[in-house]
């Protein structure tokens, strides 16, 4: 019964254009403030120096192919699967974060928000979680892109 | 109604990442505010005891040769800050030099001013002797941190929220001496906010490594607004 409901093509349409714009918003905050962002990855102290910046150029790009994508319908399986995995990064990131007293700025949507860590992102970001495991496991091919040209 | 069989690619997903990662350094490269791909250790000089009196007495006096900024050795720090202490000759710095001319000759009131060539590091007992000088202290941390505790009588200017708390600047005088600290040696903050004021023309930016977990430690003068 649970399934029938979760695999409702409309449902997953809602899920797809959700997770694909609040992801293409998180990257457009990003990118329009690298200096920013690469200050904020720093700030969780996870990484060498020399990684943090390329990390704060090419991450936002991901989301922002992964979530332009999504929003298409173009190979939703495997942007939902690039967009879980970088949420499980991020879970991991706020955990030590919290684990180790850091009170920092969560980095989320650049600095727009100017949130910190904590449990409240974890929830959020494991809300995120189970919405792209949803697009992986049931796919949502309606009003894709390519659906459209095919017809 | 089934669940989607279909296998994920990881051919795709490999090309995604490719092409995404690529078109960010691409674009990283020609937007004129793109950072670097590596970024750059912060790097700030350590003024030594001896160079640090001679600056507070020649401050008294109104002569002060900032070239006489010596003996530097590096000292790496876990958390990506490169203390450097320079062993140089003392060379005659004309800029400054230039510039000290000009403050003495336009506003002789000004004559105090030591004008760095960059924010110096300074450690806790240098700390508590500006303090007692009556040198205006920043608090670069957040707000809730600062109202939690904070040196006494410092001015709360965070980093992270610059833009909100700049207007403080305008009662401070570039040309007076300002101490930053965050919350001791494992943060940054005060070497950032230390970079942009220094930046914004503040010629005397002193960064106080230790911060408030060193000035607690010491009992000196604090304030708990929250209490």
């Amino acid at each position: 019964m649970l399934k029938k409901i979760l695999n409702n093509k409309y449902l997953l349409l809602i899920i797809r254009l959700f997770l694909g714009f609040v992801f293409v918003y998180a990257a457009v905050t990003k990118i329009s403030e690298p200096e920013g962002f690469s200050q904020a990855i720093y700030n969780y102290k996870l990484l060498p120096i020399f990684l943090v910046n390329i990390l704060a150029i090419i991450l936002p790009w991901i989301e922002l192919t992964a979530g332009v994508l999504l929003i298409f319908g173009i190979s939703v399986k495997e942007n939902s699967a690039i967009l879980n995995g970088l949420l499980i990064i991020f879970i991991i990131a706020i955990v030590i974060s919290l684990f180790r007293g850091l009170d920092i700025n969560c980095g989320c949507f650049g600095t727009v928000d100017g949130s910190k860590v904590g449990l409240i992102k974890i929830l959020e970001n494991i809300g995120l979680l189970i919405l792209g495991y949803l697009l992986i496991k049931f796919d949502s091919k309606f009003l894709s892109l390519l659906s459209y040209t095919k017809n | 109604m089934r669940a989607d069989k279909s296998i994920l690619s990881y051919k795709k997903i490999i090309g995604i990442l490719i092409t995404s990662s690529l078109l960010g350094i691409l674009v990283n490269y020609f937007n004129p505010e793109g950072i670097p791909l590596v970024r750059e250790k912060l790097e700030l000089s350590w003024a030594s005891d001896s160079l640090f009196n001679e600056i507070i007495q020649d401050s008294s006096t109104g002569v002060v040769d900032t070239t006489k900024l010596i003996l530097e050795k590096s000292i790496n720090t876990n958390d990506g800050i490169e203390i450097i202490k320079k062993e140089t000759e003392k060379k005659p710095d004309d800029k400054i030099v230039q510039q000290k001319d000009q403050i003495t000759e336009n506003n002789p009131k000004e004559t105090e001013v030591i004008a760095f060539t960059e924010p110096k590091a300074i450690k806790l007992d240098q700390a508590y002797v500006l303090f007692n000088k009556g040198v205006t202290f920043i608090d670069a941390r957040d707000e809730n941190d600062y109202l939690a505790g904070h040196i006494k009588n410092s001015v709360n200017i965070p980093f992270d929220d610059f833009d909100n708390h700049k207007q403080k600047l305008d009662k401070l005088s570039t040309n007076k001496p300002l101490v930053l600290y965050c919350a001791g040696t494992d943060c940054d903050l005060s070497v950032l906010l230390g970079n942009l004021l220094f930046e914004m023309g503040y010629k005397q930016v002193y960064v106080f490594f230790g911060g408030w977990v060193d000035w607690v430690n010491a009992n000196y003068p604090v304030e708990y607004p929250s209490k």
